[in-house]
């Protein structure tokens, strides 16, 4: 989720507020799919069509919503970007309410609890951290060895830069922006389970994926993933040492003292003003 | 005629950047464009280049309008540009910011079929500009004159590159890296017939490489031809110590 933001961020250089909104999407393909296409044992198959189908949605989205901003007639491109990734982000969540009602649902899992040393795990947890950290091992090669995650890198140092070499940038820009959409489907799908599918599912893994991001530094692909290695750290020995019930509020805090002793992020830039 | 500038002008605001300018190169030319600061010499690079679009006038490339077309468009038909203010890919090796050119050039499905072909010209260049021992550091960790070189190279890594505008390639630069420079050139001019256009203040170069020198003064082609002949002439050299 994190990693969808950062990289959205990185290269389009826009906010996506609306990364909710395809988490919850994802969540709900998962679930569509598991109960009437592949059965619960056939999760896994689940996934990468959910994700498929989002990173379409996103390319579909990106020439229709984020495109205009970049057009020249815009004149405050933050500005544009917040509110119209914030209605997408309204929009689909009341679609989602009129379609499917406010109930939680689940597609259940086929995987039992599984004992880690001394500590008993849920599988779908487990088989959620396993699939998400093979898919960064993917999107990491992706990024480092094929062409088009050359072109991706190199968008992201600058626009100009590729634009002047001849890349097109508004094809790179809707890939980015599908992409992005598509990890955090990724989330979404594995996570369905776990936390349930509702129309809102996605405001706290939004919130958690924003934590992230601030604690590892806006843009930043390496500082996502140690932000969130962090963040899972601290709220688990929040937890365990001090109180359970301010689980979330551990996450907060570390941001805050982030943000005292190092405004930009662990892994953040500060950005050339120009 | 390779490139052809006609009447060209573009105004920022209340600023008239350029005026009317006309220009013409023949592949294979090395073209020089001086003038005092603020004349507008950049603005008409970016014309060329299509990071602006002229108010008015047209620029045809080998007898094609590409005024008002894209940067990555026009890139594509052979008309690349360097930076004053190098514009490489910071986190990218030296290498990928060569395979960078390549990849644009041809689109994704092409570029993984000549990727023996486009390593072997990464190679090659990294060789000719001597920045093989380097090529793996990330390219914001070179120095001044290293970056300078690899802007330079990567524009040569185009296949079909046929025009190269320049803007002050030799600024700040090590002499010993403008003798590499200036031997990239010519062995791109001699064997591919790339056409340069200049932006320079250095005028011991001009004078070496030049075959024609274009003078811009407040907008407008003030006068062109062999440098001998533009610094003879008063009114440029009024126009230079601004007495214009």
């Amino acid at each position: 989720m994190a990693l969808g933001i950062t990289f959205i961020y990185s290269i389009v250089r826009l906010i996506n507020w609306a990364m909710g909104a395809f988490y919850m999407v994802g969540s709900y393909l998962q679930f569509i799919l598991v109960t009437q296409v592949f059965g619960v044992d056939r999760w896994w198959l689940a996934v990468p069509c959910s994700v498929a189908l989002v990173f379409v949605l996103g390319a579909l989205l990106e020439p229709i919503l984020i495109r205009p901003m970049f057009a020249g007639n815009v004149e405050r491109k933050d500005e544009y970007a917040t509110v119209v990734t914030i209605a997408l982000l309204l929009f689909m969540t009341a679609v989602a309410s009129g379609i499917s009602g406010p109930y939680q649902r689940t597609p259940g899992s086929n995987l039992g609890t599984i004992v880690l040393g001394p500590l008993p795990v849920s599988g779908a947890r487990f088989a959620a951290l396993v699939v998400a950290l093979v898919a960064l091992g993917l999107f990491y090669l992706f990024i480092k060895r094929t062409w088009l995650g050359m072109a991706l890198r190199a968008a992201a140092d600058s626009r100009t830069g590729v634009q002047i070499a001849g890349v097109d940038l508004a094809r790179i820009d809707q890939f980015a922006f599908g992409g992005g959409v598509a990890l955090a489907a990724l989330a979404g799908a594995l996570l369905a389970p776990v936390f349930l599918v509702f129309p809102t599912n996605g405001a706290m893994t939004t919130t958690k994926g924003f934590e992230i991001i601030i604690i590892g530094g806006l843009g930043s692909i390496p500082g996502a993933l140690a932000g969130g290695l962090l963040l899972g750290v601290v709220e688990s020995l929040g937890t365990v040492l001090i109180a359970p019930q301010y689980q979330n509020a551990y996450g907060f805090l570390l941001v805050l003292l982030i943000l005292l002793v190092r405004p930009v992020g662990l892994f953040g830039k500060r950005l050339r003003e120009v | 005629m390779l490139l052809e500038v006609r009447g060209v002008s573009k105004r920022f605001g209340g600023l008239q950047a350029t005026r009317d300018v006309s220009l013409a190169l023949n592949a294979g030319e090395i073209r020089g464009l001086i003038g005092p600061n603020g004349a507008g010499k950049t603005t008409l690079a970016n014309l060329i280049t299509g990071i602006y679009a002229p108010d008015s006038g047209e620029i045809r490339l080998r007898e094609r309008r590409i005024d008002g077309a894209r940067p990555s468009a026009i890139a594509h038909r052979g008309l690349l540009r360097t930076f004053q203010n190098t514009r490489l890919f910071g986190n990218l090796s030296a290498r990928e910011n060569l395979l960078v050119t390549i990849y644009a050039w041809c689109g994704l499905a092409a570029a993984a079929r000549m990727r023996d072909e486009a390593e072997r010209r990464a190679a090659h260049l990294l060789q000719l500009t001597r920045l093989d021992a380097v090529a793996e550091l990330p390219a914001r960790a070179l120095s001044g004159g290293q970056r300078a070189l690899l802007q330079l190279a990567s524009g040569f890594m185009h296949p079909e590159l046929a025009l190269y505008v320049l803007d002050e390639p030799f600024a700040g630069i090590n002499p010993v890296f403008v003798e590499t420079i200036l031997e990239l050139l010519e062995h791109h001019r001699k064997h591919r017939g790339v056409a340069y256009l200049v932006v320079s203040h250095e005028m011991e170069i001009m004078r070496r490489i030049c075959d024609r020198v274009a003078v811009m003064i407040e907008g407008a082609i003030f006068l062109e031809g062999s440098l001998e002949e533009i610094v003879a002439d008063e009114a440029v050299i009024d126009a230079y110590l601004g007495r214009i």
